[in-house]
């Protein structure tokens, strides 16, 4: 059954048709394609998230959706310092790297879509003042929202 | 902030599903954000604020 009503599809398709005007890739880090699963670590929104990006890209032809398994490749996920699933990371014309950890489910759907078009078009509604704040950062940040979905 | 800026790196983490970072940050609340994972900020807070705290926090 797909997670995305008709009414959610066509609304989304709207948004995306209107305001996803540029390329974005969505690196999508999961687990348990690998034979080998880790006991220890079992992804319980891995699938759900991996089908909610699958049903997303269709509503686009914008969006490349690139899977990569954290244990089977180990390195690109240290590359991209990707230590827990699911991880999303978007890449468009933004200038740093945004991510998202776990299911962006309920409220967080909405900060999915908004990453998406954010990433796409790689501008921002940031103030002047801030933007130029950021232009002046000295060294790398490192932000870490956390949220829950309800 | 970090579609802006190539020095930042934004995460959204669903805090339910790693349980470890809840305890590691003190999480009581939600959104909490965290800055350099040193810095901790409560709620929404007004962007200019933010932002002064982010460059603050980088400074050091």
């Amino acid at each position: 059954m797909p997670l995305l009503s008709d009414d959610d599809r066509q609304e989304i398709e709207k948004l995306f048709t209107e305001r996803l005007t540029e390329p974005v890739t969505v690196h999508f880090f999961t687990q348990g394609a690998s034979p080998l699963p880790v006991p220890s670590h079992p992804c319980q929104t891995c699938r759900e998230t991996g089908d909610l990006l699958a049903e997303l890209s269709e509503l686009s032809n914008k969006i490349k959706i690139v899977t990569h398994d954290l244990v089977a490749e180990a390195d690109e996920a240290k590359r991209q310092g990707i230590e827990r699933v699911p991880a999303l990371i978007f890449e468009g014309k933004g200038r740093g790297k945004v991510r998202y950890f776990g299911i962006p489910a309920g409220y967080e759907f909405a900060v999915l879509l908004e990453a998406l078009l954010d990433a796409s078009r790689g501008t921002t509604s940031l103030s002047p003042a801030t933007k130029e704040q950021l232009a002046k950062l000295p060294k790398p940040v490192h932000l870490e929202v956390l949220v829950t979905p309800t | 902030m970090a579609i802006e800026s190539p020095n930042v790196t934004a995460d959204v983490i669903e805090a339910s599903e790693f349980p470890e970072l809840i305890q590691r940050y003190g999480v009581r609340g939600v959104p909490k954000t965290m800055i350099n994972a040193t810095e901790g900020v409560e709620g929404a807070v007004p962007e200019p604020a933010f932002v002064g705290r982010v460059v603050e926090v980088a400074k050091r």
